[in-house]
């Protein structure tokens, strides 16, 4: 009997892992994961484990809702499989990190009310900011930044929704206004819209914060720009959480918002697009990562049986492939250094192991007939179908060629193939290998015996099959469709040629706009009006003193300064973790 | 391959990628398209035998899903390729300094 939420485990083994070194962590680093899985299968259909917080609150930390099973399932498999990967690399601080990354989403997966949902959504943001930051190098320490400060902006704006929102329910009378059921803005919700009060506005605040995380445009920019920064094995872990949380959450409080179908249109496209023009291997996949979660954002949007079990399914297939094509082309990293397509190549010749498994990921994310992305994105464009949504219906088969196109073909054929750059690199360490392989596995497995995963969707149908994936019609279409695509490729290659060139996004407008703004326009500014920089932040610190009328003496004690944004958040995010256990333990 | 080195017509442009491999082993790379070539044709007229159940009318006709796949990424490359890369596709070392 479970009665603890099980993504505890890993959240408080990870604080264990700095103590311990040589085969007992690696050992630990295993088990912790695998104790997860099992304790997630442990916990009772009926569990509802919650602790009181403050007066009258009450926060549920353990309760199944529909899509629980399969993230914490695939949450827990991917905890596991990341650190089989990354079992060789010495960093101190990233396999911890992650693995207070991953038992949050577990731990979010399980939550019954907003607040707990919100504390570990939080705790997400630390973790993933930590492992951008043991990439170590001077890019990923300003990418982590950035990365961070996107987050905990993006958990401010959420936070602003909760809170109008519970204060609207409270002045309705409501008892417990944390409950997540509360939260479940759906179609209705959202639809019958109205500015009368300041409750009101919370449901586009909260749906603003949730599409932060799962990186729909014009937000998305920060997952392309932090994401490859990290370490080899750093962004096989970060691929995984935080946008399928996001589309976990959605799922929970948004399903059916008409909205999110264009959402996730724009999103299939705009990943391909900027897919297509990126040069560096693992900024391909991360934008493809965008790319498919927009298929699990429009299927949300679809909001029938069928379009949430694909969205679903989609996200439990996704986790498994895009690892697998990021610890290919991690393992390439590894062993060769280069990241860039116009410097590799060729590498057919001497990492055979790391090239099947990096093919096998490529066809799943292509969703090819007996791979898991057949099984679990064509019930998604089934639903538009079904619904007869033509325009989705279309944007999706298109970028359903697309993903072939960009993903499927181009990153094994620039990496592997294509030109002999003459580089000769074995095949990665062992654990690497085994890794690869027991994910490339898990992508034809999933293909081929699907009828497990398909049980524990939100909606699995008690009698008969909820879904037929492998119709004689379904199948000739698809194929159809994805060689012809590849038949694009390779007549449009001369076109398609690497070049040494990014491509600007939204993230320019913090990374260049404001700068120079500043520089250029704001400061000259300042300074013709006699402000020195000092006067203009005391003069702001003064006016923040009496704002809140402290003293001048506290105003020296470096505690009572002005706190940037992101340090607040992470102090209130760890009291009220703190908390947490506290409430809990009593 | 010198050969080919001057020649801009379009076989040469679409060759040109596959020229460390073509020297590496022909064979290969012929054995490859013959297959490709062929399975691409079974495919597209394998609809002569399928019935595809329409949703929309188009979905239903023969070769849709081909001639749409092909369509559609054509349509893309070229997108991303001459009209958002003219706009937004910078050096990679744009933000470096």
């Amino acid at each position: 009997m479970i009665e603890f939420p099980p993504g505890l485990i890993l959240v408080l083994g990870a604080l264990l892992l700095p103590f311990v070194k040589g085969p007992v962590r690696g050992a630990l680093s295993l088990l912790l994961p695998l104790a997860t899985l099992v304790a997630v299968w442990l916990v009772p259909d009926d569990a509802n484990v919650t602790v009181s917080f403050l007066q009258g609150m009450e926060m549920t930390l353990v309760k199944w809702n529909r899509p629980t099973a399969v993230f914490a399932t695939i949450f827990s498999l991917m905890a596991f499989g990341g650190a089989l990967f990354a079992l060789n690399q010495n960093r101190k601080v990233e396999l911890p990190a992650a693995f207070v990354y991953a038992g949050s989403a577990v731990c979010v997966t399980f939550a019954g009310d907003i607040l707990s949902l919100f504390i570990f959504w939080e705790l997400m943001a630390v973790g993933s900011s930590i492992v951008v930051w043991s990439g170590n190098t001077e890019a990923s320490g300003r990418a982590g930044l950035r990365y961070a400060a996107v987050h905990f902006l993006g958990g401010a704006v959420m936070m602003a929704g909760i809170l109008a929102h519970v204060f609207a329910l409270n002045a309705g009378g409501v008892e417990n206004p944390l409950l997540l059921d509360y939260f479940a803005f759906g179609p209705g919700g959202f639809d019958a819209l109205s500015f009368n009060g300041p409750g009101d506005i919370a449901p586009f605040l909260i749906l603003i914060g949730i599409l932060i995380n799962a990186a729909t445009p014009p937000f998305g920019s920060w997952l392309a720009d932090a994401y490859p920064e990290a370490s080899e094995s750093g962004t096989v872990f970060l691929s995984a959480f935080t946008t399928k949380t996001s589309v976990y959450v959605l799922m929970i409080l948004f399903a059916g918002t008409e909205l999110l179908i264009y959402a996730g249109m724009m999103m299939a496209v705009y990943g391909i697009v900027y897919a297509i023009l990126e040069n560096d291997m693992r900024r391909i996949l991360a934008y493809s990562i965008v790319n498919q979660v927009g298929f699990m954002v429009c299927g949300i949007g679809i909001g029938t049986e069928m379009a949430l079990n694909g969205a679903a399914a989609h996200a439990f297939a996704h986790i498994i492939y895009k690892a697998l094509l990021l610890m290919s082309a991690g393992s390439v990293l590894y062993m060769t250094g280069k990241r860039k397509c116009t410097d590799l190549g060729g590498l057919y010749h001497t990492m055979p192991i790391t090239m099947w498994c990096g093919i096998i990921g490529a066809l799943a994310i292509s969703a090819f007939p007996w791979t898991s992305g057949f099984i679990s994105k064509s019930m998604i464009s089934q639903a538009a179908a079904d619904n007869h949504l033509f325009a989705a219906w279309m944007v999706l088969t298109a970028a359903s060629a697309g993903v072939f196109l960009h993903a499927g073909i181009k990153f094994p054929w620039f990496v592997f193939f294509q030109k002999d750059r003459g580089l000769r690199p074995p095949d990665p360490p062992w654990n690497m290998r085994a890794a690869m392989i027991f994910f490339a596995v898990l992508c034809v497995a999933l293909g081929v015996w699907y009828e497990p995963l398909y049980a524990i969707l939100p909606f699995p149908n008690v009698n008969g099959p909820l879904y037929e994936p492998y119709t004689v019609s379904h199948v000739v279409s698809q194929l159809q469709l994805l060689l012809w695509s590849g038949l694009a490729f390779f007549l449009l290659l001369p076109v398609l040629k690497r070049t040494l060139t990014i491509t600007l996004d939204f993230d320019w407008f913090y990374r260049r706009f404001v700068p120079v703004l500043w520089r250029s326009v704001l400061k000259p500014v300042v300074t013709v009006f006699g402000w020195s920089r000092d006067v203009f932040f005391i003069e702001s610190k003064r006016f923040a003193g009496a704002m809140t009328r402290a003293d001048t003496e506290a105003a020296r004690i470096p505690l009572f300064r002005e706190w940037s944004l992101g340090s607040a958040m992470v102090l209130i995010t760890f009291f009220l973790f703190v908390f947490l256990v506290v409430g809990y333990t009593h | 391959m010198s050969d080919h080195d001057n020649d801009t017509g379009i076989i040469a442009k679409l060759r040109a990628p596959w020229q460390s491999m073509l020297d590496e082993s022909p064979k290969a790379v012929r054995t490859f398209w013959v297959v490709s070539l062929v399975l691409l044709l079974l495919i597209a007229f394998a609809d002569i035998f399928v019935h595809h159940h329409e949703h929309f009318g188009i979905d239903g006709t023969p070769g849709f899903y081909s001639l749409y796949g092909l369509g559609a990424c054509v349509v893309m490359v070229l997108g991303s390729k001459f009209v958002v890369a003219l706009v937004l596709k910078r050096k990679d070392t744009y933000y470096d300094d």
